[in-house]
């Protein structure tokens, strides 16, 4: 479980996030949704232990969040993460030897599933290759909370559509506690069981995306949408 | 985990370092190719000075390189390592590299001065290898460069240690340069205190030497007196560059922010 008690975090009188209360609870799958600038990546970062807040405090399971953190975070970054200098292989050897929790056997799998060659330089990789390959590094890890920063970044459809099933199949549903941000709401909907919209550092709205469906029948994108509307509106 | 740190940093130097010691190569059999053909094979020399002295800022460069790979995003902040291990791999890594460009540098130093020796190219007392010189010089190198890199270290985390500023961000090189510069002024300061210089001398070794020498850099001063070396300078020397070493890593943990 992932707790964040009033969290506060400033860049000089910028507040990047502005009095955060949100529980994520486990085994859950969250999606954070918001305009660019809106907090998303500085609160993934705050979970990742490598933003500390200017005001309250981040927990996991119970432990105050700082750098030791990451050996129950599995964190996929939207920037940096994997050395170009390195092969696919180096660099699944390097998460191997930095991990605990790093399965080597689900690594094997997902070389095939995200059809990687291992020889290669990550340099060399396509931006879609490079996305795969950082998915990869983060779903072979057993981590209790998985926080996947704007996986879908540069990625065409069809690599799109590869990690929503990479996801799907490898993701441990249930025991896994795991955040996505993202702006392509359409994509990763089915993954989603609670999406929370944050908007110039506070949380807008939280919803719960099968009863979404269910009782007012509507996808995250038209509540998305309509909240936006409201705002706008109010 | 450690094992995966020092190998991931040697992977990433890997390639810098070759290309190091491949211009170390051709830097000499350039020099050694216009000294035969001048017909003065001495003239090899200087240049192989500077490829000694050039050593002093390797081991920082190298250092950097590797820092600087981390740079984008710092992922590597993200990790089960804390900063003193994670430092302590990017030093290593670069000590290896300095010792490997080191090593090259004195068999082609050697191979000079097996050929210019008995050519009479080069003067030495009673012709001899210079054996003991070589030795002093490469651990003035190493302490010199190891110098530079902890305090390279130390900086660094100082300088992103600031990054949460914004305010600061604009002059974080001036403040890094005021820290270096006041920690400097102030250890030279503490050294000339006569109880301290008395307190210096209270504990020598004799090393040999009948003359004096002083040497130093930034505030620390050692000296050799008729043979006696101060060892108290030392021990807090090291003792001062590890403390430093450990506050970067602390900075690392605790303040340096994505």
């Amino acid at each position: 479980m992932i707790e964040m008690r009033n969290v506060t975090k400033k860049y000089g009188k910028r507040k990047a996030l502005d009095s955060i209360d949100l529980i994520f609870e486990k085994g859950k799958v969250y999606g954070i949704l918001g305009p660019n600038g809106s907090g998303k990546s500085t609160m993934m970062k705050m979970a990742a232990g490598l933003l500390f807040p200017t005001k309250g405090e981040v927990l996991i399971n119970g432990q105050k969040v700082n750098r030791h953190i990451a050996k129950d975070v599995a964190y996929l970054a939207s920037e940096g993460m994997i050395y170009p200098g390195l092969t696919v292989r180096q660099m699944i050897d390097f998460f191997a030897s930095q991990y605990p929790d790093f399965s080597m056997e689900k690594a094997e799998e997902l070389i095939q599933f995200m059809n990687l060659e291992t020889h290669q330089k990550t340099a060399k990789l396509s931006k879609g290759q490079q996305g795969r390959l950082k998915l990869l590094l983060v779903l072979s890890r057993e981590a209790p909370v998985l926080l996947l920063d704007e996986p879908f970044l540069g990625l065409d459809p069809m690599v799109r559509d590869t990690v929503v099933k990479g996801l799907v199949s490898f993701i441990d549903f249930g025991e896994q506690t795991v955040i996505i941000t993202t702006h392509e709401i359409t994509e990763i909907e089915p993954v989603l069981e609670e999406a929370v919209i944050l908007d110039e550092g506070q949380v807008r709205a939280r919803c719960h995306v099968e009863a979404l469906r269910e009782e007012e029948g509507m996808s995250v994108l038209q509540w998305l949408k309509t909240t936006y509307k409201e705002g706008i509106n109010s | 985990m450690f094992q995966g740190l020092l190998k991931k940093d040697f992977l990433l130097i890997k390639n810098y370092l070759v290309v190091w010691l491949v211009l170390v190569l051709a830097l000499y059999f350039c020099a050694a190719a216009f000294a035969v053909y001048q017909g003065e094979f001495y003239l090899v020399f200087p240049f192989i000075f500077f490829i000694y002295f050039f050593h002093i800022v390797l081991l920082p460069i190298a250092e950097m390189v590797l820092l600087k790979a981390e740079e984008k995003g710092h992922y590597w902040l993200h990790s089960t390592a804390g900063g003193v291990k994670q430092l302590l791999s990017k030093l290593l890594i670069a000590f290896f590299a300095f010792i490997v460009s080191l090593i090259l540098t004195d068999l082609l130093a050697l191979i000079s001065l097996k050929i210019a020796l008995p050519q009479g190219f080069v003067d030495t007392p009673d012709n001899r290898m210079p054996y003991a010189e070589g030795i002093l010089l490469n651990m003035g190198l190493t302490g010199g460069a190891l110098y530079f890199a902890v305090w390279g270290l130390f900086l660094w985390a100082v300088y992103h240690s600031l990054n949460a500023y914004p305010t600061l961000k604009k002059i974080r090189w001036f403040l890094i340069l005021a820290i270096y510069i006041f920690i400097q002024a102030a250890t030279a300061k503490v050294l000339q205190i006569p109880l301290i210089q008395k307190w210096f001398a209270s504990w020598t070794m004799n090393i040999g030497e009948s003359e004096t020498k002083a040497w130093g850099i930034g505030g620390m001063h050692f000296s050799v007196e008729n043979g006696d070396i101060q060892l108290w300078p030392i021990i807090l020397s090291v003792i001062f560059h590890m403390a430093l070493f450990l506050a970067a890593a602390w900075l690392l943990n605790r303040k340096v922010e994505v």
